[in-house]
């Protein structure tokens, strides 16, 4: 259900063509502000297009590395993802959230990209991953942002997949088989995995954290 | 352990949502560089349109080119050939003959058994002595049976004294041939075969033919020495002196002239045959020109001013598919190949009116409208609730052609996600196009053989996609008469070979297999870019005008 509600938030986020500010990279830029920003680029002007590359850049860069397994790849995808964000602006009806709008072109890239290779099937035992694990609260504490973003990063692709779109982009899982062209029993099963892996590594990450403390 | 999971959810959304972090430098330097590239080919696509019209324009002119240079050859032949005549009249007029010749034909006219000069009059170039003195009335009457008169009478007080002698051999030789000549004599000449006017009558028809056959002579001699008068319908005729002066003389001068030389033409023409002769009396410049446009066209061989075809077109058509990376929306994964798995099955067929314009013997161009009729039928498939462009939670139905959203009107408002079955789907398109084609024909007794190729600009005339949803166990029929994504316009260019048999002189019967290419794309910010290609054999009957 949160997932849900996530998933609005991502694709459906209603604007406030007066009000709504966006803060991106630090930077507090108002709604009318950035509508002549794009206005600017679909004009081509570089200068402005390097604006709103520097604007978004870094929050799409998070996503993408979420998508990809290292760092480089993360690169490549949010560099596809700008050029259809430029090449296609003038298709933006300025009638949603225009972050939203762009993070649904690297969201796509990224799926396009694992489209785009084989998959080797990750098999994962199960029975190997033990889980002791009793709450977040002090885990989120010890455990970084990186740290947690390279647990991601590890997991075998399919599993990445399916729990980005459904833990980020909040969808569900026959979207996701519909998506990722896969059943959607497959889709809970991956995601199931996805989960038990991460588990095992916050776990495992917490301990490490805690034995270095004492 | 179901909180537990949650949990980890939770952990990783909270943490990653609002993470942050800066790419390399290398990655806009990257994009930079392709900005570059894209900026290229994005002007390249805004011309594109530029480009299908110009294409369009070039095909136009260089049919016009074709017409023109056709025309203008044919009307160079006749100015040769007239300007011979000018020549010859230029030749006697400067040795002080003053005879003025129109000569289409450079045969020599005893053909056919025609009984030319039968009194020793020489019928090839002549001498005329009557510089000075005659005037030379040659009128060309046109009959039922086309006659032919020339009047030679002189100028000064000696109208009265004319001789008219109608060489009654040569008029019943005509006669038997359905020829006729009349060679009319005047006083002072001195000798009959210095007479030089005369005209060869056809044989059929109803009008001069100046063509290059034997057969088919006419020869038009005005002699004088002085300035010369031609006898015209016109009160005054304009025609061209010896001295190259023009001389406007009156024409009801020469008319007398005329009348009294008919007048003295004994019984070889019946009195009523003289008054048809003489109310149907043509000018010669008049019968030139008929000549002239008559030969025109014989000699253009246009077979018809222009052809109407009417015609039906079953066709096999299929869409090449393409990805439009242009939608941002999330794909299903090989929605090219999933939308082409679920429209196997695709109806067209054509019908419409092509005109043909012949530009010269060969060459043809091509245009008129047709009406183009697809229905696609769409297998049973799963489609699922998304929002729409306003921000409502719809049904949304992607197809070849485009993408609608479908909101049911019984049952509960959907959720994103949730998911209906769509069967009994149909789309149907139809489209009037105005094609431009240019086209060559190969004749072959009755029949002809005609490749041709063009480019047509189609307009969407009518959209629509009728779905059955179900949903549980209510069925639900939706007609949707708005596709979203569809261009109103698409390209395609066509290419066929005519087979045609002629029926007769005004009707074929035209069977063209033909194959259209789409230039562009029927749609945009869709699913998928779809190009219409068909194959199909149209059957028409072809109508000569």
């Amino acid at each position: 259900m949160i997932a849900g509600l996530g998933a609005k938030k991502i694709f459906l986020t209603p604007p406030n063509h007066l009000t709504f500010t966006l803060h991106l990279n630090g930077i507090r830029i108002m709604q009318e502000q950035l509508n002549q920003l794009i206005q600017h680029c679909i004009k081509g002007e570089r200068h402005s297009q390097s604006k709103l590359y520097a604007l978004l850049a870094p929050k799409m860069f998070a996503i993408c590395l979420r998508y990809s397994k290292n760092r480089e790849e993360a690169e490549e995808t949010l560099q596809e993802g700008f050029m259809k964000v430029f090449e296609n602006l003038q298709q933006f009806k300025f009638a949603g959230s225009f972050e939203g709008w762009v993070r649904r072109i690297m969201v796509n890239c990224a799926l396009q990209k694992f489209r785009g290779k084989s998959h080797l099937h990750a098999v994962v035992n199960i029975d190997d991953v033990k889980t002791e694990y009793g709450g977040t609260e002090n885990i989120s504490s010890q455990l970084g942002t990186k740290e947690l973003l390279q647990m991601v990063q590890m997991l075998p692709s399919a599993y990445r997949m399916v729990f980005n779109l459904y833990v980020f982009e909040g969808m569900k899982h026959r979207e996701i088989a519909e998506v990722l062209g896969i059943s959607e029993g497959t889709s809970k099963s991956n995601l199931s995995d996805a989960r038990a892996i991460l588990k095992k590594a916050v776990v495992n990450s917490a301990q490490i954290a805690k034995q270095n403390t004492n | 352990m179901s909180e537990n999971l949650h949990d980890i959810d939770k952990l990783f959304r909270d943490s990653l949502n609002g993470h942050e972090e800066m790419p390399s430098n290398k990655v806009w330097d990257a994009l930079d560089n392709n900005l570059d590239k894209s900026n290229v080919i994005q002007i390249k696509r805004k011309y594109n349109n530029l480009k299908r019209i110009a294409v369009a324009l070039l095909l136009l002119l260089m049919g016009t080119i074709i017409y023109e240079i056709q025309s203008k050859k044919t009307a160079k032949e006749e100015v040769v050939t007239n300007n011979g005549v000018d020549k010859n009249n230029g030749n006697d007029n400067k040795s002080g003959g003053g005879e003025q010749k129109v000569t289409t034909d450079k045969t020599n006219n005893n053909n056919g058994g025609v009984a030319d000069n039968s009194n020793g009059t020489a019928s090839g170039s002549r001498e005329i002595n009557s510089a000075g003195k005659d005037t030379a009335t040659n009128a060309i009457i046109n009959s039922g049976k086309e006659t032919t008169q020339n009047t030679t009478a002189p100028q000064q007080g000696q109208e009265g004294n004319a001789v008219q002698n109608v060489d009654q051999k040569t008029l019943s030789g005509l006669k038997q041939k359905d020829k006729l000549k009349v060679k009319i004599k005047k006083p002072g000449v001195e000798n009959d075969d210095d007479v030089a006017n005369e005209n060869t009558v056809l044989p059929q028809g109803n009008k001069l033919h100046l063509k290059k056959s034997a057969d088919h002579k006419t020869k038009i001699s005005i002699k004088n020495a002085a300035p010369t008068e031609d006898v015209n319908t016109d009160k005054n005729a304009t025609v061209k002196s010896g001295t190259n002066k023009t001389v406007n003389a009156n024409g009801d001068e020469l008319r007398a002239l005329q009348n009294e030389a008919i007048e003295s033409i004994p019984a070889v023409l019946n009195k009523n045959e003289i008054t048809t002769i003489n109310a149907k009396r043509v000018s010669p410049d008049a019968n030139v020109a008929n000549g002239i446009a008559k030969s025109e066209s014989t000699s253009n061989a246009k077979p018809f001013h222009f052809s109407v075809m009417p015609f039906y077109a079953p066709q096999f058509s299929f869409n090449r598919l393409e990805d439009d990376h242009r939608d941002p929306g999330p794909q299903p994964r090989n929605g090219r190949e999933q939308i082409k798995e679920k429209e196997p099955h695709e109806k067209s067929s054509s019908f419409g009116v092509l005109v043909e314009i012949p530009v010269g013997k060969k060459w043809g161009l091509q245009s008129g409208f047709t009406v183009l009729n697809k229905e696609i039928t769409i297998e049973p498939k799963n489609i699922f609730a998304k929002l729409d462009n306003d921000g409502k939670v719809k049904y949304r139905f992607d197809c070849s052609s485009g993408y609608t959203y479908i909101s049911p009107k019984a049952g509960t408002t959907p959720v994103v996600g949730d998911s209906v079955v769509a069967v009994a789907s149909s789309n149907t398109l139809q489209y009037v196009g105005i094609p431009l084609a240019v086209n060559y024909t190969f004749s072959m007794g009755k029949f002809n053989i005609i490749p041709a190729v063009g480019t047509s600009v189609n307009f969407l005339t009518r959209q629509k996609i009728e779905t059955e949803l179900v949903q549980g166990t209510s069925k639900e029929k939706q007609t949707i008469s708005t596709i979203e994504g569809l261009k109103k316009t698409y390209f395609n260019a066509f290419a066929g070979i005519a087979l045609e048999y002629n029926v007769n002189k005004r009707i074929a019967v035209n069977l063209t297999p033909t194959g259209n290419f789409a230039l562009s794309s029927i749609n945009k910010d869709a699913a998928v870019k779809s190009y219409p290609n068909s194959f199909g054999v149209a059957a028409g009957i072809k109508i000569k005008f």
